[in-house]
C-alpha cells in the first residue's frame, strides 16, 4: 500500500465545479482495491491489537450474556425500575440501539437512490453496525419483558384459543416494524456481500476459507447475467429498505406518542426520532470508522470527503433535533395543558435536569462545531464530537422516558429512578456485544464493498474524468 | 406424670414414653437381658452381638416414634354434611378481638376450617362492620410461622423444649404450693382486658390466693385514672386536645364512624371538629380547625379553655407566661372562640382529653360545666378495683411466681421500669405469650399462648355489650389461652375455654333463655337484645376540683452538651401497635397514614425545628434523656408543633421473629425503640430531650415523597393538590354545591375507539373525602382479601410495594398550618382505559360490567400499561415475591390465602379488581336465587373494612333511568367528580369532594 491518501486531501476536499473531486485516491486500481480490503481478512493472524480489542469486547459481551442470565432467573427487579418508571435503562437502550441502526439502511438504500456514489466507500462499513446495532436492539424489549418465555404470545399464531395480539398496541406494531427492518437490512447487507466473498473466495489460499467464502458466496461466478440480477435485487432492496428507515423509528416513537403520558403524547415524535436516529446512526458510524480507516489502512477508500460528508449529516440532523427539542417547549406551552407544561419545566430544571442538560449540550451544542470545515476534517475532533452524538443520544432516551415516567399526574407516585449495577452492567455488556460482532466483521468480512468502489473508480466505465 | 399420662391415652413425645412406667413394664420383658447390662454398665463390651442388634432395633422403632405427633382431639366426622356447609365454600365465624381491652367485634371468614379474612361484624357496636388495621392483619398473625409451637423451659444447661404436660404439671404443682401460702408471692401480670370471664377467674384466683397481687401492663395505656367513653353521634362540636380520637385509640373504629357519619352536608347538620395536638394525627387531618402545641403548653391551654368555658370572656386575660404578645393573642383567640362553640351548643359538644392524669380531670371538668358527661361522655375507671399498675406497683417483697400473662413488659415496659429485673428475681417465672419474646426469653418458662382466633373468649363494653370470642380454627401451634391457664392456676374444675365462657355467660345471662341466646350470640356474636349493666362511672371531674397546681412535669438535669432539646411526644404506631404486631409483615408495610413511612419509625418533626437543629429528611439523629439514647432517622412532617418530636412505639424489637426482627436468628430489628426514653410518670411526653446529630444517614421506606423534592416539583405537587383532592368549606358548598365538578375545565371529548355500551350491570364506586379519615384499614383489608405480597424494606425503598390500594396524603397550606387531605387510590376501572389499548397481548381487556379485568395468565409483563395508566395504580411484580412460601418453615402460610384469588407470578402486572371474586360470588348466589344482585349485596373489602363508611360500591344502575342504587345516587350527587376526567377516560370510581365545617369567626378579624 504505497499510495499515500494525505497527498491527495486537499484534491478531495475541493470544491470546485469544474472538478469533480475524486470518490478515492485517483490512480487506484481495481486491483489494488481488492489488495486494501482484502489485506485485513487474509492476513494470517490478526494483529495483537485486534487481539486484545476482541478479549475485551467479548469479556464484556459474556457479562452481558451472563446478567441477561441473571435477569431471566431471578427477575426484572434486579434492575432499578420501579412502580411509576416501568420502563427505565430497558427501552432507554432498546430505542438507542435501534437508532444506531438507522444509518446502514439510510446509506446503503437512500444514497443509493438518490445515486449518491460516496456512499459506496462506508455502505458496507454501516450497514454491518447496523446489524448488529439492530441485534443489541431486539435483546432489549425481549429481556425487558417479565416472563419472557411467553414471548412467542407477541407475535400473531396460530393457537388453540384462538387468540390475537392486541393490534392496537404500539409494541405490536415494534414487533412488527423491528423484525422487518432487521431481516430486510440483513438480506441488503448479505446481498452487497456476495461478489466480494467471490473475491475473497478466488484469492483465498486456505482450503477453510475457500469451503467457507465459497459457501456464502453462493458460487457467484460474475457472469453479465448474475450481475444483472444482482442489481435488479439491490435495486429492489434498497426501495423496499427507504421507507423502512423512515417507518421503524416512527413505529418505535408510537411506543410513547400512543401513550397519554405527558412528555410522551406528542405527534412532534415520528419526524423527531427519525432524525435523532440517523444523528446518532452517523454517530457511531464517525466514531468507528475514524479508528478504522485508520488502524485497518482504509485511508485510500475511505477518505476525508466521506468523513466530511457524514459530518454534515450530522451537523444537519442535528439541528432539526435541536429544532425539535425547542419546539417540545413551545407545544407544551401553547397546548395549555398544565401537565404537560411541567414535564417539560421539570426535564429542564428538575431533578434529573443534568441528564437533559447534558442532552442539550451533547446533541445541540457540540456538533455546531461542524459548520467549520476544519472541524469537519480533522479526524481526533470530530470522533470526540461523535462519541458526544452518542452520549447525547442516549441521554435523549433516558431524559424522554424516564423524567416522563418519574413525575406524571398524580404527584402521590412520584419516584426518582436508580440505575443498580444490573442496569450499567447490562448497558456497558451491550457495548461489548455490538463491538465483539463488530471486531468480527472487521477481521473476516470485506469493510469495503469492493464491488461497488470499483464501479466508481476512474475508468471503471472508460473515461479519466468520471 | 402416671395421672396424666393415663387421662389421655396417647403419648406425645419420646422422653415421656419412655419415662412412664408403663412403657418400663412393658419394655423390660422384651429387653431385660440386653437393656439392664447396657444400661448399668454403659459398656458395649458386655452385649453381644445379638443383644446389640436387639437394642439397635428397639431404638429405631423409639426413634421413628419421635416422629409421630398425634394431636388430642375430638373426631367428629361428619357423616351428615351440616346444613349448608358446602367444601370449598366460605362461611362465617362471629368472633371478638380484645385489643388492649378495647373489644371489636369481628366476623372472620373461613374455608374448609382456615380463616382467611376478618371483618367487622355489622351488629357490634363497637364496630357496625368497619375494623381497624389491626384486626385486618389479624390472620397473618394466626398462620406466622415464627409462632412458638412447644413450651420452654430455661434450665442451666440452656433452652429445653418441653411437653404441655410437664408445663402444665408444673404450673399446678406450684400454684398448689401457692394455695398452700394463700397467693403470698404471686405476682400475676396481664394486660389490659374486657374480658367478663378472665374478670371472674381473676375473681377466683384471688377467693383461692387472697394475698397474691395482679399487676396490669399496657403500653399504651390507659395511664390516667379513668378511661373515657365519647359518643360522637350527638355532638355538634368536639374538641380535642391531645389525643388522636380516630387514629390509635381505644374506640376508634367506633368513633370514626359516628365522626363520620355527621361529615355528608346533603345529609343534616354537619359537626365541627377542633384538634389541638402537638404531632399531626389522622385526626388532626380531619379537622376543621387545629392548633399545634407542644405538649408543655397544653395544661396552660387547657386551663384558659376551661376559665373560659366556666365564667365566659371574662376571664380570657391571662399572664403570658414568657410567650410573646403574638403568641398568647393568638392562643386566647383560639381558645375564645372554641370556647363559644362549645357554650352555644350546650348538651351537644364534648372535649376529648389525654390520656394524661393531670389534664384529663381538667377536661373533664370543662365537660362537666358543659353538662355532657353522661350524654357524650362517659368516665369510667382506668383499672378494676383489685388490680394496680405495673409501674404503680410497690412489690415489697421480691415475687416468689411470677405469671406473665401474654404481653411483652421485659420489652415494653417505660425505662425506669426494671421487668428483667423483676423477673430474674423471681423464683420462678411464667410467661404465656404468642411468640418466645424478649420477655420469654427472660423468664424460666414459656408457655405457648393459642392465637384469638384460636381460643374461647368473651368481653363487654363499657356501656354493657357483651360479645362472645369463638376459635375459628384448633389451635395450630397447641397453645393455650390465658382463661385456661388462669383456670389450671386458680384450681378450677373446668378448664376449657369454651366451658369456662359458657359458664360465665350463664351468670351473666343467668335467665330461662340463657341456652337459646347463648346459640344465638354464637351465631351473633354479639347480645344484642340484652344489655349487661355499664361499668361504673367514675367523678373524674372531682379530681381536678383543685385545678392545676405546679403538676408540671420537671424537667430532666441539663446535659450540657446537648446542642438542642427537644419535646418528645411517644405515639402508639399506627403500624405495630405497641410492638405486638412487630412480626406482622402486612403490619410492618403498612404505610403511616401521615408519614407514609413503612419498616420502622422516625423522629417526626416540623420542617422548622428541622431546621433549627440543622438536619432534614433521612439524617439520623440521637435522642438522649436520662442516659438513655435511642437513634432515629428524621422524618419531616409539616404542622408539627415546634421543638417537638414525635416517635412510634413498637419498634426495634430484638425478639419479635423473623420479619420484626430477632438478635437469636441475626434478623435485624426493623426501627428502634423508644420506650427506653419513656417514664412510668410521663408515658406519653418527654421534656428536655438532649438532641445529637449521629453523624449518619438511613433510607426509610416511604411510600410517597421518597426523594427530598425539589422547587419544580413542590410548585406542581401543591398546585396539583386542591385539584385532586377537591374542597370545600360549608358555606360555598350551599353557594355551588357542584363546585367540584367545575374545578377544571372539561372540554367537549370524542372518544378514537367506539365507546363499548352496556347493558347489564355496571359497577362502580364512589369514595366520599368528606367521610375518609385516612385510616388505611382499607389497605390491608385489600391486601388479605387479595392475597398481595410483602416487598420488604428495600423493595418499598426502590419503589416497588404492591398495595392495590393506596391512600395519598397531600399536605395543603402552610407548612405551619398545613391542611391534609387523604385520597383512596385504586384502580379507577376507566370504561376508555388507557392500559387495554397499549398492551400487546390483550392481557387486559374490558368486560360487559365496566370491569378493566386483569389476566394474569396472559400477562407478559410489558409493564407497558403501567407507564399508560395515570393513576399509576398498577403494580408489578418486579421478582417472585411468593419465594418465601417455598421455604417449608413458612408452608403455613399458604392456608392464609383467598383460595378466590390468583397468586401472582413474577412478571406480572396486577392491580385493584373491584374484588371481582365478591361481585363473581354474589352473581352466582343471585343466578342461583333466579334474581337479579341485589344493591349492597356485594361489599368490597375496601368498602368493608372501611369504619367511616367512605367508600360505596354497587351497581350504577341503567345509564338513562334516574339513579336507584346507593352508588348511582352518589354518582348523582353534585359533589361527585371524576378524577382527571380532561383525559376522557369515564373513570367508574369517583370522588365526593371533602366538605369542611369551619367556625365562620375563625379566619375573620
Amino acid at each position: 500500500m504505497s499510495v499515500v491518501s494525505a497527498a491527495y486531501e486537499h484534491e478531495h476536499l475541493s470544491d470546485d465545479p469544474r472538478h469533480r473531486a475524486p470518490l478515492t485516491t485517483p490512480g487506484l486500481t481495481a486491483s489494488q482495491v481488492d489488495d486494501i480490503v482484502a489485506r485485513t481478512p487474509e492476513l494470517p493472524r490478526a494483529p495483537a491489537a485486534w487481539y486484545a480489542a476482541f478479549t475485551v469486547s467479548a469479556a464484556v459481551a459474556a457479562m452481558f450474556f451472563a446478567l441477561i442470565g441473571y435477569l431471566i432467573v431471578t427477575g426484572i427487579g434486579v434492575w432499578g425500575n420501579n412502580h411509576p418508571v416501568y420502563w427505565a435503562f430497558d427501552i432507554t437502550n432498546f430505542v438507542f440501539w435501534i437508532g444506531i441502526g438507522h444509518a446502514g439502511t439510510l446509506i446503503s438504500a437512500i444514497l443509493f437512490l438518490f445515486r449518491q456514489k460516496w456512499r459506496t466507500s462506508i455502505n458496507r462499513f454501516a450497514e454491518a453496525m447496523t446489524i448488529f446495532a439492530v441485534i443489541c436492539a431486539l435483546i432489549f424489549p425481549g429481556i425487558h419483558m417479565g416472563r419472557i418465555w411467553l414471548a412467542y404470545w407477541m407475535a400473531p399464531y396460530p393457537n388453540q384459543m384462538a387468540m390475537w395480539p392486541q393490534f392496537r398496541s404500539p409494541l405490536m406494531w415494534d414487533v412488527f416494524a423491528v423484525s422487518t427492518y432487521f431481516t430486510v437490512s440483513l438480506l441488503f447487507w448479505y446481498l452487497g456481500l456476495i461478489p466480494d466473498l467471490a473475491v475473497l473466495r478466488d484469492r483465498a489460499t486456505g482450503w477453510w476459507r475457500k469451503r467457507l467464502y465459497g459457501l456464502f458466496a453462493l458460487g457467484w461466478r460474475g457472469s453479465a447475467r448474475q450481475w444483472h440480477v444482482y442489481e435488479r435485487a439491490y435495486l429492489f432492496l434498497a426501495a423496499l429498505g427507504t421507507p423502512l428507515v423512515l417507518s421503524v423509528h416512527s413505529v418505535v416513537s408510537t411506543d410513547f406518542s400512543v401513550a397519554q403520558l405527558p412528555g410522551w403524547h406528542t405527534t412532534i415524535f415520528p419526524p423527531y426520532f427519525v432524525a435523532g436516529a440517523i444523528f446518532s446512526g452517523f454517530g457511531m458510524v464517525v466514531t468507528l470508522m475514524v479508528p478504522a480507516r485508520q488502524f485497518f489502512g482504509l485511508k485510500d477508500l475511505i477518505t476525508v470527503r466521506h468523513l466530511d460528508n457524514m459530518n454534515k449529516v450530522i451537523l444537519g440532523t442535528s439541528c432539526m433535533v435541536g429544532y425539535a427539542y425547542g419546539l417540545e417547549f413551545f407545544t407544551a406551552w401553547y397546548s395549555g395543558n398544565a401537565y404537560e407544561q411541567f414535564v417539560f419545566i421539570n426535564r429542564a430544571t428538575g431533578p434529573y435536569a443534568w441528564a437533559y442538560w447534558t442532552m442539550v449540550l451533547c446533541n445541540v451544542v457540540l456538533p455546531q462545531l461542524f459548520w467549520f470545515r476544519w472541524a469537519r476534517t480533522t479526524p481526533w475532533l470530530m470522533w470526540l464530537v461523535a462519541i458526544g452524538v452518542n452520549i447525547g443520544m442516549w441521554f435523549e432516551r433516558f431524559v424522554i422516558i424516564v423524567t416522563s415516567l418519574s413525575r406524571d399526574y398524580l404527584p402521590s407516585s412520584w419516584q426518582m429512578f436508580v440505575p443498580t449495577w444490573v442496569d450499567l452492567g447490562m448497558l456497558v455488556g451491550s457495548f461489548g456485544l455490538f463491538f465483539t460482532c463488530f471486531l468480527l466483521f472487521c477481521r473476516y468480512l470485506p469493510m469495503v464493498a469492493m464491488a461497488e468502489v470499483k464501479q466508481i473508480l476512474p475508468g471503471a466505465h472508460g473515461s479519466e474524468k468520471h | 406424670m402416671t395421672e396424666q399420662h393415663a387421662q389421655h391415652g396417647y403419648w406425645r413425645s419420646l422422653a415421656e414414653l419412655a419415662g412412664s412406667p408403663e412403657f418400663r413394664a412393658q419394655l423390660e420383658p422384651q429387653f431385660q437381658e440386653a437393656g439392664q447390662p447396657f444400661v448399668s454398665t454403659e459398656a458395649a463390651g458386655d452385649v453381644d452381638r445379638r443383644r446389640w442388634l436387639q437394642l439397635v432395633a428397639a431404638s429405631a422403632a423409639l426413634a421413628s416414634a419421635v416422629g409421630c405427633r398425634w394431636e388430642r382431639e375430638e373426631i367428629v366426622p361428619l357423616a351428615k354434611r351440616p346444613d349448608r356447609r358446602v367444601p370449598g365454600e366460605t362461611y362465617r365465624i362471629a368472633t371478638t378481638l380484645d385489643l388492649a381491652g378495647d373489644p371489636l367485634g369481628l366476623l372472620v371468614t373461613c374455608v374448609d376450617g382456615r380463616p382467611i379474612k376478618v371483618e367487622g361484624n355489622p351488629l357490634h357496636p363497637q364496630s357496625a362492620g368497619g375494623t381497624h388495621v389491626f384486626a385486618q392483619a389479624a390472620t397473618l398473625e394466626l398462620y406466622d410461622p415464627d409462632r412458638s409451637r412447644d413450651p420452654m423451659e430455661r434450665t442451666t444447661q440452656g433452652d429445653e423444649i418441653r411437653d404441655w404436660d410437664r408445663a402444665l404439671a408444673m404450673l399446678r404443682t406450684r400454684f398448689d404450693e401457692l394455695r398452700a401460702a394463700e397467693g403470698a408471692g404471686l405476682v400475676v401480670v396481664a394486660g389490659a382486658s374486657a374480658s367478663p370471664t378472665l374478670a371472674f377467674l381473676r375473681g377466683e384466683l384471688r377467693k383461692a390466693m387472697p394475698r397474691m397481687k395482679w399487676l396490669q401492663h399496657e403500653p399504651v395505656g390507659p395511664w390516667a385514672q379513668a378511661v373515657a367513653r365519647y359518643d360522637l353521634d350527638q355532638a355538634d362540636v368536639i374538641v380535642s386536645i391531645g389525643a388522636d380520637l380516630f387514629g390509635v385509640s381505644r374506640d376508634g373504629v367506633r368513633l370514626t364512624r359516628q365522626f363520620a357519619a355527621r361529615r355528608d352536608p346533603a345529609a343534616g347538620e354537619m359537626n365541627r371538629l377542633y384538634v389541638v395536638e402537638s404531632g399531626l394525627t389522622v385526626t388532626g387531618a380531619a379537622a376543621d380547625h387545629r392548633v399545634s402545641l407542644a405538649p408543655s403548653d397544653l395544661p396552660k391551654f387547657v386551663e384558659r379553655l376551661s376559665r373560659l368555658v366556666e365564667d365566659g370572656r371574662r376571664a380570657a386575660g391571662n399572664e403570658g407566661e414568657g410567650r410573646s404578645d403574638a403568641q398568647t393573642s393568638a392562643w386566647d383567640r383560639w381558645a375564645t372562640l372554641i370556647a363559644d362553640d362549645l357554650r352555644s351548643h350546650p348538651g351537644r359538644c364534648v372535649v376529648v382529653g389525654p390520656d394524661d392524669p393531670t389534664l384529663l380531670p381538667q377536661v373533664a371538668r370543662i365537660n362537666q360545666t358543659l353538662g355532657v358527661i353522661g350524654r357524650t361522655v362517659q368516665y369510667y375507671s382506668a383499672l378494676p378495683d383489685d388490680v394496680q399498675r405495673l409501674t404503680d406497683a410497690d412489690l415489697d417483697e421480691t415475687p416468689s411466681t411470677l405469671l406473665i400473662l401474654g404481653g411483652n413488659p421485659a420489652y415494653d415496659a417505660p425505662g425506669d421500669v426494671d421487668v428483667a429485673a423483676l423477673i430474674e428475681a423471681a423464683d420462678c417465672s411464667i410467661h404465656l405469650s404468642l411468640y418466645r419474646n424478649e420477655t420469654s426469653r427472660w423468664c424460666d418458662w414459656h408457655l405457648p399462648q393459642a392465637h384469638f382466633l384460636e381460643s374461647w373468649g368473651d368481653s363487654r363494653t363499657l356501656d354493657g355489650v357483651y360479645s362472645v370470642a369463638q376459635p375459628t380454627i384448633e389451635p395450630i401451634y397447641g397453645g393455650r389461652s390465658a382463661i385456661e391457664l388462669l383456670a389450671i392456676a386458680a384450681g378450677l374444675e373446668q378448664t376449657q375455654g369454651r366451658q369456662l365462657v359458657r359458664s360465665q355467660f350463664v351468670r351473666l345471662f343467668g335467665d330461662a333463655e340463657w341456652e337459646r341466646r347463648w346459640r344465638k350470640a354464637l351465631h351473633d356474636g354479639v347480645v344484642v337484645e340484652k344489655r349487661l349493666p355499664p361499668a361504673p362511672a367514675v367523678a373524674l371531674a372531682a379530681l381536678a376540683a383543685g385545678g392545676l397546681d405546679g403538676d408540671e412535669q420537671a424537667a430532666p438535669p441539663q446535659q450540657s452538651s446537648a446542642e438542642h432539646r427537644v419535646e418528645v411526644v411517644f405515639t402508639p404506631s399506627e403500624g405495630v401497635f405497641d410492638g405486638r404486631f412487630a412480626n406482622n409483615a402486612w403490619l410492618q408495610e403498612f404505610p403511616q397514614p401521615i408519614t407514609r413511612l413503612t419498616w420502622g419509625n422516625a423522629a417526626v418533626m416540623s420542617p422548622a425545628t428541622a431546621a433549627a437543629i440543622g438536619v432534614s429528611d433521612g439524617d439520623v439523629i440521637r435522642l438522649s434523656a436520662r442516659g438513655n439514647e435511642v437513634e432515629l432517622p428524621v422524618c419531616l412532617v409539616p404542622g408539627v408543633a415546634g421543638g417537638v418530636v414525635t416517635a412510634a412505639l413498637g419498634y426495634g424489637r430484638s425478639e419479635a421473629g423473623r420479619v420484626g426482627g430477632s438478635v437469636s436468628a441475626g434478623i435485624t430489628s426493623v426501627g428502634a425503640s423508644v420506650y427506653r426514653l419513656r417514664t412510668a410518670e410521663q408515658p406519653w411526653t418527654l421534656r428536655g430531650v438532649g438532641v445529637y446529630k449521629a453523624g449518619r444517614r438511613e433510607s426509610v421506606a416511604t411510600v410517597q415523597d421518597h426523594f427530598p423534592i425539589d422547587a419544580t416539583g413542590f410548585k406542581a405537587k401543591t398546585g396539583r393538590a386542591p385539584v385532586l383532592v377537591r374542597q370545600a368549606d360549608l358555606e360555598e358548598y350551599r353557594k355551588h354545591p357542584d363546585f367540584a365538578r367545575h374545578m377544571v375545565h372539561v372540554p367537549h371529548q370524542e372518544s378514537l375507539w367506539n365507546e363499548p355500551e352496556y347493558r347489564g350491570y355496571r359497577w362502580a364506586m364512589a369514595v366520599d373525602l368528606s367521610k375518609c379519615i385516612g385510616c388505611g384499614a382499607c389497605v390491608v383489608a385489600c391486601q388479605a382479601e387479595n392475597n398481595i405480597p410483602v416487598v420488604g424494606k428495600e423493595q418499598v425503598i426502590r419503589g416497588r410495594e404492591m398495595h392495590w390500594m393506596r391512600i395519598d396524603r397531600y399536605f395543603t397550606g402552610s407548612a405551619d398550618q398545613p391542611g391534609v387531605a387523604f385520597e383512596p387510590m385504586l384502580c379507577q376501572q376507566c370504561e376508555l382505559a388507557p392500559c387495554e389499548g397499549v398492551c400487546p397481548v390483550n392481557a387486559t381487556v374490558h368486560s360487559s360490567e365496566g370491569l378493566n379485568d386483569m389476566v394474569y395468565n396472559r400477562c407478559v409483563g410489558t409493564r407497558y400499561c403501567g407507564n399508560n395508566c395515570p393513576y399509576k395504580v398498577r403494580r408489578f411484580n418486579y421478582f417472585n415475591y411468593h419465594k418465601h412460601l417455598a421455604d417449608a418453615r413458612n408452608e403455613v402460610l399458604k392456608m392464609g390465602a383467598n383460595p378466590e384469588v390468583t397468586v401472582r407470578s413474577r412478571g406480572v402486572m396486577e392491580k385493584c379488581t373491584y374484588c371481582v371474586q365478591r361481585i363473581q360470588a354474589a352473581k352466582i348466589r343471585a343466578k342461583n336465587a333466579g334474581e337479579s344482585v341485589r344493591d349492597g349485596a356485594i361489599v368490597t373489602a375496601c368498602q368493608q373494612a372501611c369504619p367511616a363508611g367512605a367508600i360505596v360500591f354497587g351497581d350504577l344502575g341503567p345509564a338513562d333511568g334516574q339513579p336507584r342504587t346507593a352508588v348511582g345516587r352518589q354518582f348523582a350527587d353534585p359533589r361527585t367528580y371524576e378524577l382527571l376526567a380532561e383525559l376522557n377516560h369515564k373513570a367508574r370510581t369517583r370522588y365526593m369532594a371533602r366538605i369542611r365545617n369551619p367556625n365562620p369567626s375563625w379566619g375573620r378579624g
